[in-house]
């Protein structure tokens, strides 16, 4: 922010800076208020052409070297309004058109000392005419367009004095031309810096577009990466839950195992005892498969979805034009040498006993069935005292046994294996998790930065801000 | 009606100006009879054969245009014409087109308009004249026998009827009368004994550059001339005001004869005369004309004198002395540009001229606005249809998206609380086994009453609790609803400032849509912790899984128990609810995330309901314009029907 302190000078130089920096071509302004603020006195003559106006500047001019007389057209003024005095000069057979009026009022409302001329008194006749008619003007034109503004006029025919008028100028130059010329020198600035400021209402304009997208994307960050860790919980039930749902399958099959074993030994033993193990055997198959795959499965998953949030910064940053970086350096597996062993651990799990004593179990029970029939020779009836045998309590014995055998053989292993795979599936999903955080944090920064870099004219556009404030309050207060 | 003779012109008067209070123009005008012609005999002025016709045709132009007038007041922002402007203008023009020929005196402020016209009429002092501008209103100066003024206010009321000295008062703005009228729109009407107005209406108007408001009223006042004479002054001759104002008349077909004012007191006549050709030369009729008002007034008291004493050289140097202050060479100018030969057919060419710019000007608009306001409805149309995309491609597809991910969430939360829930019924099944031993309940539990099972599943119940809290449940609600609010949070907020209203840039405010789900949510969790709580209730009725295991169990028998020979069977109990519990996860899951997904759903449609809403609306807009647009090509037809019939006309008074 500017200092109050500081001399127009400085100002000029800051504003030069701050306008080479956005880019805005102000040297030519600067330099000319430069020149004007280092120079001496300027009168400024405002007229028409063949009023008399050289006539005044000639005469203005003769009263002193320090004065610099500058003439020019009401209706081609100067940008900058670079002058200690304003003399608008304006013939007495048309006096005080619109434009020299507006001019009038536009420097009285600047506060520059400005007074009208009424040059070419000779058209309006004689003498005598000339007093009647200069009664008209004042009456009809001067009093009401000027006098509520506290502008003076002076009449300046063929054989009157300028005296008055020279007069009214010294007074108006009094002291040195540097302090006269700070309040033009000021208002000066003042147009070159809204110029400059207006001109940049549309990288404003896409600044603030720009800045909010950041900002949005800085307010997301945080759901994201609370969404994260979640995310790091969920994989960890995930994990969980694949391998118990293989597990609860796995003693479903061993269920219905049971009950085809006791259909086998209803129907007598007759069937390949193969088909009564099968389901049993897909059940512990697809269980390997599950444990085999479940870690990566789940860490694939939750790669995917860090991944999809990641991607929004990335799509916020191309929004604005920004090349994204959609990649992300997250674990190629979540294995662990616990959850390896314990994999191992299941997969060495034989069943093959289980099968084999429940196969003898199953002939024993048709041999015995078969051997009590005989003893009571009710051959007709043998079936279904068979059928009698295996629905009660050879079911139930069955289901306890295929289950207790189940339970001896993997649950202590799948327990371990589940745990080992809850653990690995944490560990990778947190690791995964803090460098997908770091990541997302570096590019929303990154991002943050880019966009200060590509309007780093911001800083430049505060400099003017400050600038205008300064000169506004230096015109008003003196600097 | 108007009818040619060789030197005579009978104007009969429209009785609507007769009721105006206009002096009827008398039915033979007397021509002053001279060896040299009068420089101050009338104008001469031809009739049209196509007079009615014309008449008719603008009537029937006024009842077209007045049936559209309606799309005035729905046209966006200020139009160069309109509909109501223009059949004002054009009754206007009716009205003038029976009326003598106006001839506008204008120019920038103090250029000598009105000494101009105070010597044209040999009546020196008869405008005010002064060294400030003077003319405050725009003066009228009729032929009248008998003299007099009167004073009309903008809206055509008469506020001053009288004798001309006071009537004229009110033309200027010096005067007490004329600053009350000046800037108003009033007009000052004067009837004046002058030949030189038989035939013409002079309007003396309030010079450009001195203020904004005589310049409005001086350019407003130029649609009633018929031609103009542009006053330059001679020392002063450029000037931007008198340009803009030229090319205007220019603009308007007028004739336009530049006069250089005050060219006696210019050091080099020619010189004046060139500055104002090289300013005006592209924009007027012929070369400027030099002229010296107070000369032409010497002139014009000579030649009276001379005429009166039949002074044959007196006459002469009259006019030598009219021709030298450049009269003579404007009076000729006027009369050859203005009123000879096919001069009334000039002006039915120039009605017509003034009417076909009218409508063509009314034309373009009427095109032009149902252009924009069809290209409005179409660029409404692509908003919405934007809008329709973005709710079809993003809000909800967003919405299964987002259940599938709140299923899995809760799935996943849900498979772990069945899996706690799990073990936890294996603690109570071995608890209930040692209760069982101490009960001998196995021979009595099947004699109870209901009473009685009913007691003991209460007390199951709260056994059950002392392993499986329900703060338990709480618990588990809390984790699904932080991992739902994450994600739609998350999700929805992105999804929010996406969204827009048709055609607006302003996205709507993702933080109180996130703020409303946080809230959503947090109400939910207690009803959720309920419906748990009954779920785990619905496990201790007959039949449920709990109460089932727990009489299994009990079922076994004290021997068992002891010997410990039915640890399997326990064991397999145990799982069998397990099975049992999972069979019922899913149900569950639904329940729950049923709650969840409805927040969803509620959430995307009131973003898609903020989307339509505002769809609905710019709906209704892009309807209105459609219609709007087809009025205005109907008008824009009608127009187009009124040209062309306009154009038949001119060619018929060609023919």
């Amino acid at each position: 922010m500017t200092s109050p302190n500081f001399s127009l000078a400085e100002a000029l130089a800051r504003t030069a800076d701050a306008t080479r920096k956005l880019g805005i071509d102000a040297a030519q302004d600067l330099a000319t208020i430069r020149a004007f603020a280092d120079g001496p006195f300027v009168v400024a003559l405002a007229g028409l052409p063949k009023t008399g106006r050289s006539r005044v500047g000639a005469a203005i001019a003769s009263t002193s070297p320090r004065r610099e007389v500058l003439e020019f057209d009401v209706r081609t003024i100067p940008r900058l309004p670079l002058w200690d005095v304003l003399l608008i000069v304006t013939p007495a057979d048309r006096a005080l058109s619109r434009a020299e009026e507006e001019l009038a009022k536009a420097a009285r409302q600047q506060r520059h000392p400005v007074a009208v001329v009424v040059t070419r008194a000779d058209l309006l006749g004689d003498p005598k005419a000339r007093v009647s008619a200069q009664e008209e003007i004042e009456r009809f034109r001067l009093i009401p367009s000027l006098g509520p503004l506290g502008i003076k006029w002076f009449f300046s025919g063929a054989s009157d004095s300028l005296d008055a008028l020279i007069s009214f100028v010294s007074q108006a130059l009094g002291g040195e031309p540097s302090v006269a010329h700070e309040g033009p020198a000021l208002d000066a600035l003042n147009r070159v810096l809204d110029t400059a400021t207006g001109q940049l209402g549309e990288r404003l304009a896409v600044r603030e577009r720009e800045f909010n997208v950041l900002r949005e994307i800085e307010a997301q960050l945080p759901l994201a990466l609370a969404h994260s860790e979640e995310e790091v919980k969920l994989a960890r039930l995930s994990v969980r839950d694949t391998l118990r749902t293989a597990e609860e399958k796995l003693f479903e099959a061993g269920f219905a195992l049971a009950s085809s074993a006791v259909a086998w030994i209803s129907r007598g033993g007759v069937g390949a005892w193969s088909d009564v193990e099968h389901p049993l055997r897909a059940a512990w198959d697809a269980l390997l498969a599950t444990a085999g795959m479940a870690l990566d499965k789940e860490r694939l998953r939750f790669q995917e979805e860090v991944l999809r949030i990641a991607l929004k910064i990335d799509a916020a940053r191309e929004a604005v034009g920004l090349a994204g970086d959609s990649s992300l350096a997250l674990s190629a597996s979540w294995s662990t040498k616990d959850f390896d062993d314990a994999l191992k651990s299941v997969g060495k799990a034989d069943l093959d006993p289980l099968f084999e004593a429940l196969h003898k179990e199953c002939q024993d029970a048709i041999k015995r069935a078969k051997e009590e029939t005989e003893k009571k020779r009710v051959v007709s009836r043998f079936g279904s005292r068979l059928q009698h045998f295996a629905a009660g309590p050879l079911d139930d014995r069955l289901r306890t046994r295929v289950n207790a055998d189940l339970e001896a053989i993997v649950r202590a292993r799948l327990a371990r294996l589940t745990d080992a795979a809850s653990t690995a599936a944490e560990g990778g999903a947190r690791a995964d998790a803090a460098a997908a955080t770091v990541a997302m944090k570096e590019r929303v920064a990154a991002f943050r930065t880019a966009l200060e870099e590509r309007h780093a004219w911001g800083t430049a556009y505060g400099e003017l801000l400050g600038l205008r404030a300064w000169a506004a309050g230096a015109r008003s207060h003196g600097i | 009606m108007l009818n040619d003779a060789d030197t005579c012109v009978r104007m009969a008067i429209d009785p609507a100006l007769v009721a105006l209070g206009r002096p009827k123009r008398p039915d033979t005008l007397r021509w002053r009879c001279a060896a040299v012609p009068s420089p101050i005999m009338p104008l001469p002025f031809a009739p049209s054969s196509f007079r009615s016709e014309i008449r008719d045709h603008l009537a029937f132009v006024v009842r077209v245009l007045e049936q559209h007038r309606g799309l005035d007041a729905l046209r966006e922002g200020p139009a160069p014409i309109d509909f109501g402007t223009a059949a004002a203008r054009i009754n206007e023009l009716r009205s003038r087109y029976e009326e003598p020929f106006r001839l506008a005196i204008v120019g920038e402020f103090k250029a000598g308009k009105s000494t101009l016209v105070n010597a044209l009429l040999g009546r020196p002092g008869l405008l005010p004249e002064g060294a400030t501008p003077t003319t405050g209103a725009v003066t009228e100066i009729w032929w009248g026998e008998e003299e007099r003024g009167e004073v009309l206010d903008g809206t055509g009321k008469q506020v001053f009827a009288g004798t001309l000295e006071d009537a004229v008062r009110f033309a200027d703005q010096r005067s007490t009368e004329g600053r009350k009228v000046s800037g108003q729109g009033a007009r000052v009407i004067l009837f004046v004994a002058s030949d030189f107005l038989r035939n013409l209406v002079i309007l003396d108007t309030p010079g450009l550059g001195a203020n904004a408001r005589d310049d409005k009223v001086t350019l407003d006042s130029l649609h009633l001339a018929d031609a103009a004479i542009l006053v330059v002054n001679g020392l002063q001759p450029g000037g931007e005001d008198s340009l803009t104002l030229s090319e205007r008349l220019r603009t308007k077909q007028r004739k336009l004869v530049t006069v250089v004012t005050r060219i006696d007191l210019t050091s080099n006549p020619s010189d004046a005369l060139d500055a104002a050709k090289t300013v005006f030369g592209a924009v007027a009729d012929g070369d400027p004309i030099g002229v010296a008002s107070p000369v032409i007034l010497k002139a014009l008291d000579l030649l009276k004198a001379a005429d009166e004493k039949r002074d044959q050289d007196g006459l002469k140097a009259a006019n030598e002395l009219l021709r030298t202050s450049g009269y003579l060479a404007l009076r000729e100018r006027l009369q050859e540009g203005c009123f000879a030969g096919q001069a009334a057919a000039a002006r039915a060419s120039r009605t017509i001229a003034d009417l076909r710019s009218m409508l063509r000007g009314l034309e373009l608009q009427a095109a032009q606005e149902a252009g924009r306001t069809q290209k409005k409805a179409d660029e409404i149309a692509g908003e919405l249809s934007a809008a329709q995309r973005h709710i079809n491609e993003v809000l909800r597809p967003k919405i299964p998206f987002l259940e599938a991910k709140i299923d899995e969430g809760v799935d996943k939360h849900i498979g772990e609380f069945i899996s706690d829930l799990g073990e936890a019924v294996d603690v109570f099944i071995d608890r209930v086994v040692d209760g069982g031993l101490g009960l001998g309940f196995r021979s009595i539990a099947a004699k109870f009453s209901s009473k009685q099972q009913a007691k003991l599943n209460e007390r199951l119940r709260d056994d059950f609790r002392d392993v499986f809290p329900d703060d338990q449940l709480e618990i588990v609600v809390s984790q699904i609803a932080r991992t739902v609010r994450s994600l739609m949070e998350l999700e929805w907020r992105e999804i929010a400032t996406k969204a827009t209203a048709p055609g607006d840039t302003k996205t709507f405010d993702p933080t109180g849509l996130v703020r409303q789900i946080c809230d959503h949510i947090a109400q939910l969790t207690a009803a959720i912790a309920g419906e748990m709580a009954a779920w785990i209730a619905l496990l201790f009725v007959p039949g449920g899984v709990i109460i089932d295991v727990a009489l299994l169990v009990l079922s076994l028998g004290l021997v068992a128990y002891v010997s410990g020979k039915e640890a399997g069977r326990v064991s397999r109990i145990k799982r069998e609810a397990k099975v049992r519990l999972h069979a019922m996860r899913r149900q569950l899951v639904n329940k729950l995330a049923d709650h969840f997904r409805k927040i969803n759903r509620d959430t995307a449609e009131e973003l898609i309901g903020r989307v339509s809403d505002a769809s609905s609306e710019k709906d209704r807009a892009r309807l209105n314009l459609l219609g709007l647009a087809e009025r205005w090509r109907a008008a824009q037809e009608d127009v187009q029907r009124l040209i062309a019939v306009g154009e038949e006309i001119v060619f018929g008074a060609a023919a």
